[in-house]
């Protein structure tokens, strides 16, 4: 928590007010004690009426200056941990925009969203819970500890000694118990995904008859998960009857020391019952500090995990407006020898690619699961760069390219559509701002999708839910199409872009895109159907990361044998492609 | 009305839970006389140290041996009031454990028993919020807040008569001073609700705001509109920091004021006691120092309880909520066998279907005038666009849910007549959504047949050619896999589930997109050990490659839920029809 008190900029001033303030309205609540004795001592045994009004009234006086104090300092703490939020999320989400793919995919999507809205609400409300409260109860024990020093030093050291061993028993107590929460969390994650599982495969488990089985599974881990509970708990209750009985402990003490006091004149009986009270606001205190500490400790894992993003070491991508300078004389894409692995020391995803890509040109690739499509166009964009050998554009190493500018050389269609909540509208514009809605109408025609989105209720007003959760994953993928299709961008790049449609579209769609038409000329088709290749100039056969063969339709089948399976497989009998 | 219905409602989940707790009534009842001794010695403590007070009266006026004897009480009360405590807390909380572990598992066990469609209209995280945070919020918000809120009235009670032992006429002042705190509570956290809402709405928009855009980021990147959602987020960033602000400021208020108003009671206390004793004294008999200051720390802790009472009231209500979501699932029923239904049945493969008609919602009819009749040892291919209904007939024919009219007949049995399960038996199936245990990959090709050795498991595997990406795994056979880890691709998992079914090699076959994630030339080396299997057996099989499906006996065109053609290959080719326009389309 600490490492990010940066991120209290323009809100550093109330931090310091809040605790401030904080920490006087814990002076007036140790004051009270004090001005009771003197009710007690003074007022009572003189039996001075006036005087004991008067010490009520500043009694009154106290507790709404401590009020006061309160009330402000909430307000700025507050504003304080607010405002830290804000400024945690967005400096998070600047520095995840900008991070390179490596590094997204280091921390996982999944992982950054929740760093991004749940760790930045819990270190937020963890702040504030620190400037709040657990600073609050400090305050108080420091005070109580002054007061009663006031009223009597000895009586004071005794304080000073109790206060450390119930923190003591309370660190103790959490420390043994903490392996046993650790596994109830982990008892808890996993009945929870054996539960999913279950009704995920809900056909499964029923086609096999193993629902006793599973039954008998998931009674197993509530029994593992009952038994730490109750071990847990064991140790964990014993806190509260400790501290009852060391704070009592004190309380004899104080009777019987301090009776020897009064029995020799050095102390008034007010002044017994001030110091049993700082007792009692000590214990108070500190049984607060420890279900605070608890929800705090949460928050502090939080903010760990957001600095652990925001110190992560990342090239910085920011859009400066810049474009790619290009060599008209140097082919548009050129591979050397380019090899690729995801970590370090493993296997190669791709080795020793070569091949060149003129303007105008369109390239097939084809492969299997796994064979390395997918990375290819990672490393053509950019998005990793070549473990050996480059990959240039336009002459231009793509690792030396400002990788905005490189960006924007692509349209891309991804195997999985992502779409966004807003309108169709909206959506196709993301790939051209500028587009007229006739522009838009052309690129819903060519993607096949005009069909259904005139249908839906606003044509392209319609609005599509969040991840387009609302629309059918051929409708997206054809939404999606249509995206890339009114971009403005030298080279487009379809990635397995029509795998969730029938083959009737998606012989409708390539035809458009290997036609003329289209704003790129440039094309990069990757699919594993040989039909969506088929037309192109120029097919590369991908197996295990390797260039299996390169040519047209025609060339590959005469000298390709891969290509020639992956054709038979695809059209000719199970005996064809076997012999 | 509506009020009174859920009224009723909740009763009943209260009935219910009661039941569940019958078994542990009498720990539930000692512990709670327990706890009430527990919390009346911790009171009584403060009287004693009063008393000790007043046997200090000044110099050379101290009885050492009474304050002796003082302390000797005050030690007797706290060790037992601590002791009680613990083992209070260590009763209640395993009856709360033990609830929680029965709630979980008539849960789970009700899961295995509904019907499919049960678990089709519910979505996977609404279930595991059930049996996690909604279970979990019934042991907090009704077993152990019922102790708080037990030992707070306690509390109340027993403050209440010991302040009216010390003097009659303060405690008035203390019982008709103290509502207003909570008036004073109540009425803040009503007003600041709608801050809270607002802060929640917004909250929730910019969280997805957030996820969407980090999801698609490489969409984001690729289409340079960074900063459009850039703006987006740091815009309702900024309304969400200014409606938070005003719901944890206003709701931080609650504790100073409350604190305001105890500090005045206090005072007047203090004052009116100190004016008391000076009139009385000091005398025994009356008030005195030592009892005024047991009475403050009385009256400073008073209100305390009712505060925890109002927060427990809160929690009883959520509690009920959920407790209420659990109980509609374990009440629901559980899907029946007619009487007289089957128990064993093997079939020898012939399957009739007789002019079959279903439909999820009943405005939007989905299979109509569905017949067919499949001889033994057949090969049914059912082709079709989706959402023709090819996975719905096979649904129908696995029975995870019946027909609406006609009958679907099993050498010559209605299907309705045989037990779900012995049907199932029947049938090895494979789906294009692939599902794996959590557990071993032994564990999981074994899954239709536990007692397989392992050389049964390994043959299953290389028929399947999975064996090979298998060895490849990090410990082979004994690597742990489950349907979330992203440790397989699909096709992987689809391997997998493909040798389940050459372990087990059942009469007939369901074959539902089997092999759509397998890359084309290993699904060819699938399909000839699926040729295999399938010699002799009945095997129904979805496909959306026609190629891989041209050998079959039998063709079956759907198209909106009904048969538009049938036939071999050629026959269909022949005919011109839906079928060759579905077959140049894909071979063009």
């Amino acid at each position: 928590m600490f490492g990010l008190v940066r991120y209290l900029k323009g809100y550093r001033a109330c931090a310091v007010l809040g605790p401030l303030l904080k920490f006087l309205e814990a002076l007036m609540e140790t004051f009270v004690p004090f001005i009771m004795s003197d009710i007690i001592d003074v007022g009572i045994n003189t039996g001075d009426t006036a005087y004991v009004f008067r010490r009520g009234l500043l009694l009154v006086f106290i507790a709404v200056l401590g009020w006061i104090f309160s009330l402000s300092a909430q307000y700025f703490n507050a504003r304080a941990s607010m405002g830290f939020g804000l400024n945690l999320r967005n400096a998070l989400f600047d520095k995840i925009l900008s991070m390179d793919m490596e590094t997204v995919d280091r921390f996982s999507i999944p992982s950054l969203i929740t760093r991004t809205t749940t760790d930045v609400v819990r270190s937020q409300t963890g702040l504030n819970m620190f400037l709040r409260l657990i600073l609050r109860n400090p305050f108080i024990v420091l005070g109580a500890i002054i007061m009663s020093g006031i009223i009597n030093v000895k009586v004071m050291i005794f304080y000073i000694i109790l206060v450390p061993v119930i923190s003591l028993g309370f660190f103790l107590t959490i420390k043994f118990a903490r392996p046993f929460y650790n596994k109830i969390q982990q008892g808890i994650d996993r009945i929870t995904s054996f539960c999913r599982e279950n009704i995920i495969g809900v056909r499964s488990v029923r086609a096999f008859g193993i629902q006793e089985d599973e039954r008998k599974h998931f009674e197993n881990e509530t029994d593992e998960l009952f038994e730490n509970q109750v071990k847990a708990d064991r140790i964990a209750a014993l806190n509260t009857p400790i501290n009852t009985l060391l704070v009592n402990g004190c309380v004899i003490l104080v009777l019987v020391i301090g009776s020897s006091f009064v029995n020799d004149g050095r102390l008034l009986n007010g002044s017994i019952i001030a110091l049993v009270n700082y007792l009692f606001q000590i214990l108070l205190a500190v049984e607060r500090t420890a279900t605070l500490i608890d929800a705090f400790n949460k928050a502090n894992v939080s903010s760990k995990r957001i600095k652990e993003v925001l110190d992560s070491e990342s090239p910085e991508h920011l859009d400066n407006g810049s474009e790619l300078e290009i060599d008209a004389n140097a082919p548009l894409v050129e591979f050397k020898n380019v090899s690729f692995s995801y970590d370090k020391n493993g296997s190669c995803a791709l080795s020793d690619i070569s091949f060149t890509l003129n303007e105008g040109q369109t390239l097939g690739i084809i492969g299997g699961t796994g064979s390395g499509k997918s990375t290819l166009l990672s490393l053509l964009q950019g998005i990793y760069p070549a473990t050996e050998g480059s990959v240039l554009i336009g002459g231009k190493d793509v690792k030396e390219a400002d990788p905005v500018a490189l960006r924007k050389m692509f349209s891309v269609v991804q195997q999985k559509p992502m779409l966004f909540s807003g309108t169709i509208r909206d959506n196709i514009k993301f790939g051209n701002p500028e587009a007229a809605d006739e522009e838009i109408d052309r690129a819903l025609k060519a993607s096949v999708a005009d069909e259904f989105v005139y249908d839906k209720e606003g044509g392209l007003n319609f609005s599509v839910e969040y991840g387009g959760r609302n629309l059918s994953g051929g409708q997206k993928q054809r939404l999606a199409l249509a995206r890339a299709f009114v971009r403005l961008a030298d080279i487009l790049v379809l990635d397995d872009a029509t795998s969730a449609l029938d083959y009737v579209t998606e012989s409708k769609i390539r035809r458009y895109v290997t036609g003329q038409g289209t704003n790129s000329k440039t094309k990069v088709i990757v699919s594993q159907r040989i039909s969506a290749v088929l037309l192109c100039d120029r097919i590369i056969v991908l197996e295990d990361g390797c260039v299996k063969g390169s040519g047209t339709h025609e060339e590959l089948l005469e000298s390709c044998d891969t290509y020639k399976e992956i054709y038979l497989s695809q059209t000719g009998d199970l005996e064809e492609a076997e012999s | 009305m509506k009020k009174k219905e859920r009224s009723a409602a909740g009763s009943n989940t209260l009935r219910k839970l009661l039941n569940l707790l019958r078994g542990d009534l009498f720990r539930l009842i000692l512990s709670l006389v327990l706890l009430g001794i527990s919390v009346v010695l911790s009171l009584y403590v403060n009287v004693v140290i009063g008393q000790a007070v007043d046997l200090m009266v000044g110099k050379g006026n101290v009885d050492t041996a009474g304050i002796r004897n003082c302390c000797i009480v005050i030690s007797a009360c706290v060790v037992i009031s601590a002791a009680f405590n613990y083992i209070v807390k260590l009763i209640l909380d395993k009856v709360a454990f033990k609830t929680v572990r029965t709630l979980r598992n008539k849960l789970f066990a009700k899961l295995q028993k509904v019907p499919v469609s049960y678990i089709d209209k519910h979505r996977p995280g609404d279930m595991t919020a059930r049996l996690i945070n909604d279970i979990d919020q019934v042991s907090d918000g009704l077993i152990l807040s019922f102790a708080q809120a037990f030992s707070g009235i306690v509390t109340i009670i027993a403050t209440l008569v010991f302040m009216f032992m010390l003097d009659f006429k303060i405690t008035l002042i203390v019982l008709f001073a103290s509502p207003i705190t909570l008036l004073v509570a109540n009425f803040i956290a009503r007003s600041i609700h709608k801050y809270f809402k607002k802060q929640s709405e917004i909250g929730g928009d910019l969280s997805a705001v957030a996820d969407e855009a980090i999801s698609g980021i490489t969409v984001l990147r690729s289409f340079s509109i960074e900063n459009v959602y850039r703006k987006k987020l740091s815009e309702k960033g900024e309304n969400l920091r200014k409606a938070s602000n005003a719901a944890v400021f206003f709701s931080s208020t609650v504790y100073p004021t409350t604190r305001l108003i105890n500090g005045i009671i206090y005072a007047a206390v203090g004052v009116v006691g100190a004016i008391t004793v000076i009139n009385n004294g000091n005398l025994p008999g009356g008030l005195t120092i030592g009892l005024l200051s047991s009475f403050l720390a009385y009256a400073s802790k008073f209100t305390m309880p009712f505060n925890e009472i109002s927060g427990v009231f809160a929690e009883f209500q959520g509690a009920l909520a959920g407790a209420g979501r659990v109980f509609e699932v374990i009440d629901e029923e559980d899907e029946k066998e007619l009487e007289g239904a089957e128990k064993n049945f093997g079939s020898e493969g012939s399957v009739k279907i007789d002019n079959i008609s279903f439909s999820y919602l009943p405005e939007k009819p989905l299979i109509r005038d569905f017949s067919l009749d499949v001889k033994p040892g057949i090969r049914v291919a059912i082709v079709g666009p989706t959402g023709c209904g090819k996975t719905t007939f096979i649904n129908l024919l696995m029975r995870f849910y019946d027909v609406n009219s006609g009958s679907i007949y099993m050498d010559g049995i209605r299907s309705t007549m045989i037990e779900r399960k012995a049907i199932r038996r029947n049938f090895g199936m494979v789906l294009q959504e692939t599902w794996l245990r959590h557990g071993t990959v032994r564990d999981n090709i074994a899954i239709g047949k536990p007692d397989a050795t392992d050389e049964e498991i390994v043959q299953a595997a290389k028929l399947a050619h999975a064996d090979s990406f298998i060895r490849k795994l990090e410990k082979g056979y004994d690597t742990l896999v489950s349907d979330d880890l992203a440790k397989l691709s699909y096709g992987q998992k689809q391997l997998i589930c493909i040798a389940r079914l050459m372990l087990t090699s059942p009469p007939m076959l369901i074959l539902d997109e089997a092999t759509s994630s397998i890359d084309t030339r290993t699904e060819i080396k699938v399909q000839l050990g699926f040729k295999k299997l399938m010699k002799g057996r009945t095997s129904f099989i979805v496909a959306h490659r026609l190629s891989t499906i041209k050998n079959c006996d039998i063709i079956v065109v759907m198209r909106d839920g009904r048969i538009v053609e049938q036939g071999t290959h050629q026959e269909l080719l022949s005919r011109d029809g839906f079928y060759k326009e579905l077959y140049n389309s894909q071979s063009n």
